[in-house]
């Protein structure tokens, strides 16, 4: 049984896949206001990130500290085999709702 | 020049114990786009998110800063930037640098001990320098993560001036029944060590150096 997904947290799960290696708070911030439209606060944005490492649908790991960043790491993340299976869930399940709305069928929204 | 970031607000975010990522994600985006309004705004829900995830676990620190953050609020509007010219960081002088573990707290049976740096540090440029931001980052054994961290600002110094005895103590600390020397003594204790940044204004942290943090008793 794949794991329900919130919008922002699956918001974070496609972000987290597009960046690969290059995945952190500011990237997937980034990539949400460009990609998706909206701006989502890096505290929201990390408790989505934070819930989803619980569900064990992404993992984490620190990078080094920068003098940049004021002595502080990174933190990467990277998406497990039960993050992809939960967002292909996520996918199937919007389709077939989309579906089941003959005036929103294809591109006629 | 840029408006310095808010130290309250760092200090309420260090203080709130916000995932020190998130601070660090902040401040890069903060040095690329100063906005002392932004930075307040995300510090805030930053700190209510994380207040509603401690709320269902403490209540009696749920009202402290149920107080707290109201107040923050306030504050923040009437925060004024206090940016000073650009200045440089190579016209300061770490020396005597000392390092220890201070008991920080005692009660019901338990002792808090922390990692302290103390420093004396020196103006050898032939200008005043304005308030001198440090933060120091403490790590255990040889892990890369953050473990505590310590803010303070340093003011003063004058041309060829030194401020002696800067103390920057560790938010975090071991706890224990034992007493401070039976903890230092205890087998499962890990050392830290502390990187030491400093910047005026808004410019890019520079380190300024990296220690051992002894393993003996000081005060804090």
């Amino acid at each position: 049984m794949a794991e329900r997904l919130g919008q922002v947290e699956l918001m974070a799960l496609l972000a987290v896949m597009r960046l690969g290696d290059e995945a952190y708070g500011v990237s997937i911030a980034k990539d949400i206001e460009a990609t998706g439209s909206q701006t989502v606060p890096l505290a929201s944005l990390y408790l989505a990130l934070d819930r989803l490492e619980e569900k064990g649908l992404v993992c984490s790991a620190l990078g080094q500290p920068t003098a940049a960043r004021g002595g502080r790491a990174k933190r990467h993340f990277r998406i497990t085999a039960d993050g992809l299976a939960a967002v292909k869930e996520a996918r199937k399940a919007l389709t077939r709702m989309w579906a089941a709305i003959p005036s929103l069928r294809g591109d006629e929204a | 020049m840029s408006a310095l970031p808010p130290r309250l607000a760092v200090w309420l975010l260090t203080r709130s114990g916000a995932d020190a990522a998130l601070i660090g994600d902040l401040q890069e985006i903060f040095e690329s786009r100063p906005s002392r309004s932004w930075y307040w705004r995300q510090a805030i829900v930053a700190l209510l998110v994380g207040e509603r995830r401690r709320l269902r676990r403490h209540t009696p620190r749920a009202i402290r800063m149920a107080v707290t953050i109201p107040a923050a609020i306030v504050i923040a509007i009437y925060a004024t930037a206090c940016g000073g010219p650009a200045q440089d960081i190579s016209g300061i002088r770490v020396e005597t640098v000392s390092s220890g573990w201070a008991t920080v707290a005692q009660a019901s049976g338990e002792t808090k001990v922390a990692p302290v740096l103390a420093l004396t540090l020196k103006n050898v440029s032939d200008e005043a320098l304005a308030a001198l931001q440090l933060n120091a980052v403490f790590r255990r054994g040889d892990e890369s993560q953050e473990w505590g961290n310590a803010f303070r600002i340093a003011r003063g110094l004058g041309p060829g001036a030194s401020i002696s005895d800067i103390r920057l103590v560790s938010h975090r600390g071991y706890v224990g029944t034992e007493g401070p020397a039976g903890m230092l003594a205890n087998s499962r204790f890990v050392d830290a060590r502390v990187d030491l940044f400093g910047r005026f204004g808004s410019m890019r942290w520079t380190k300024l150096g990296e220690y051992r943090v002894s393993r003996t008793l000081v005060t804090p």
